[in-house]
Parts: C-alpha cells; structure tokens; sequence
C-alpha cells in the first residue's frame, strides 16, 4: 500500500477561498475515510469520536499547510497529525476516565461492539500497549502501512519500529492467550 | 478453513484476528459529504469583512473604558480615621495664643527673635492680647 505523493494536492492548492476549499476537498476525498479508520482503531471504533479527531487533524493540517516543507509526503504528515490527535484523545480519556471513577457514576461504553466479549478483550489487550506500540502495531497491521511509511509517520527510525511492534506483539499474545482458550471452552 | 477459536499460528493471524475485530464499518456516501461539511466549518472560518474585528475591538475597549469610570464614579470615598492622639488632643486644648506663641518654630528665624516678616499681623496681634 502505498502513500500518494505531496504534489497530488499540493498542486491544487491556492489562495482564493473557492479554490482552497476545492483543495480541501481534494484532500480530504483522498484521505478522509483512512483518517477516520485510524483514529477508530484508537477510540475503540466510536465513530464520532473518530470522525471529530479525524476533522481537528485535517483542519489542524489545513491551518498548518503553509509551514509544510515539504520534506515528507502529505499524506504521511497528514497522518502523523491524525495519529497525534487520536493519542491526544487517547490520554484527555483516560484522564476524564480516572476523574469520573473517582467522583462520578460509572459511563457506558461509547460503541456497542459487535462480538462484546472478543472485542472487549481485545480492546483491554490493546490498551496494555504503550502509545508509541499502539501507534506502530495500529498502522502496520491494522492499517496496512509499510514499516518505512510506519516509520516516516512516527518520526522514528525502522529498528525503533521494528523493536516496538516486536514488543507490543508479545503483550498481545500474551494478554489474548487466554481468551482463545476460553472461546474454545 | 481456521478454526476462530484456535489460538493464532502466528503474529499475521494474530493481527488479522485483532483487526477483524476492531475494523470499523465502511463509509456510506453521505458519511463523505457529511464529513467533508464539517471538515470545511472547522478549516474555513466563515469570511469576516475587514472592518468589523477592528470594529469589535474597538467597541470592546469604549465598553471597557466605560464600565472602568462609572465604578470610579460610585465607588465611595475611602474613610480614613482622624489621627485622634493624646499629644494632639493637648496641642488643640490650648488656646490658639499659647500655640501661636510658644510651640511653633517657624516663627521663630534662627537667631533666636521672631521673624516679623513672616506674620507679622498674627505675632502683633498675639503681642497685644498679651499685653493687654
């Protein structure tokens, strides 16, 4: 699978508002529905939730166009802020998570899932990885990204990456090996 | 056929299984449009004409500046407490001749005299209470 090119939207774009939301567009047709998927994978696949990280992240990139250097591909930078944003989301959760357990009632989970017991095992099984693993075991194998692309959205070296999905591949197994056990019981 | 509820061979069926798992349902076109909409509201503030954020600002401070001098109007006045003390509870209860001639030095030049030039009509007027 591989990324487009940055000149594929950057070509487009302009500075009359007509045409920037015509490069906005472009951009996102071309890249909304795979931001979307990524920031699900991280928010336990609340649609909303995802859809609203995946919009800051293209407005956020929009704003943030004309600072772009152009050293990376768009697609990966775009990414990168899709990735940076579901994490954020990530952390204002757990915190909000720890104030409501502490003074609140307790909170339903935001998305029925489909297979309660699997999905809520895996959900608890992915949430015993780093963000860093979380990051690189989402894109690689859920998302399909090359180890360079992982790497280049990241900001890190392929050895870290490489080392980090090892390791988060291990918590995986190690934390879902009971639960094959239990589905065959 | 692999039998789901088979521990995962590898770290491949390991994923595929997470991912199965936790994939999202697919867009639907008006999902597109949807998000594209809100995506534009976000990224492109509706255009303001030029005038009106300096107008606001402008505003902004003329209110300011308002409610700042009306409260300086109605504040009341601090009260400050008469520095009521013995030594000038004595200094009143003498009579203003006594206080004219006896206790202030400025009257006095520094040799020592009266210095006529500087009241001269209040130092004659005390001299003739005096004397009479």
């Amino acid at each position: 699978m591989s990324l487009p090119r940055a000149g594929d939207t950057l070509g487009l774009l302009s500075d009359s508002t007509a045409q920037a939301t015509l490069s906005l567009d472009a951009l996102v047709a071309a890249h909304g529905e795979r931001a979307v998927r990524i920031a699900s994978r991280f928010v336990r696949g609340d649609r909303a939730a995802a859809e609203d990280i995946a919009q800051d992240a293209f407005a956020k990139a929009w704003r943030a166009l004309p600072r772009f250097r152009g050293e990376a591909e768009l697609a990966t930078w775009l990414f990168r802020v899709v990735v940076n944003e579901s994490l954020s989301h990530l952390r204002r959760q757990k915190l909000r998570d720890r104030v409501v357990a502490l003074f609140g009632p307790e909170r339903p989970a935001s998305a029925p899932p489909r297979d309660p017991t699997l999905r809520a095992r895996i959900e608890a099984a992915l949430s015993t990885l780093t963000a860093s693993e979380r990051a690189v075991f989402t894109l690689v194998h859920l998302e399909g990204f090359t180890l360079e692309e992982t790497a280049a959205v990241c900001g890190r070296a392929i050895g870290t990456v490489k080392s980090q999905l090892h390791r988060a591949l291990v918590k995986l197994r190690r934390e879902l090996a009971s639960c094959w056990e239990e589905e065959r019981a | 056929m692999t039998d789901p509820t088979a521990p995962p061979r590898d770290d491949a069926e390991l994923a595929a299984r997470i991912e199965a798992a936790t994939r999202p349902p697919p867009w639907a076109p008006h999902d597109r449009a949807r998000f594209a909409a809100r995506v534009r509201e976000k990224a492109l503030p509706a255009a303001r004409p030029r005038w009106l954020r300096p107008a606001l600002v402008g505003v902004a401070l003329a209110a300011g500046f308002a409610v700042v001098a009306s409260l300086q109007r109605e504040t009341p006045r601090a009260q400050i407490a008469a520095p009521i003390t013995p030594q000038l509870d004595s200094a009143f209860s003498e009579s203003w001749e006594e206080q004219l001639l006896y206790s202030p030095e400025w009257i006095e030049g520094d040799d020592g005299f009266v210095d006529s030039e500087v009241l001269p009509d209040s130092y004659a007027l005390a001299s003739e209470l005096l004397d009479s």
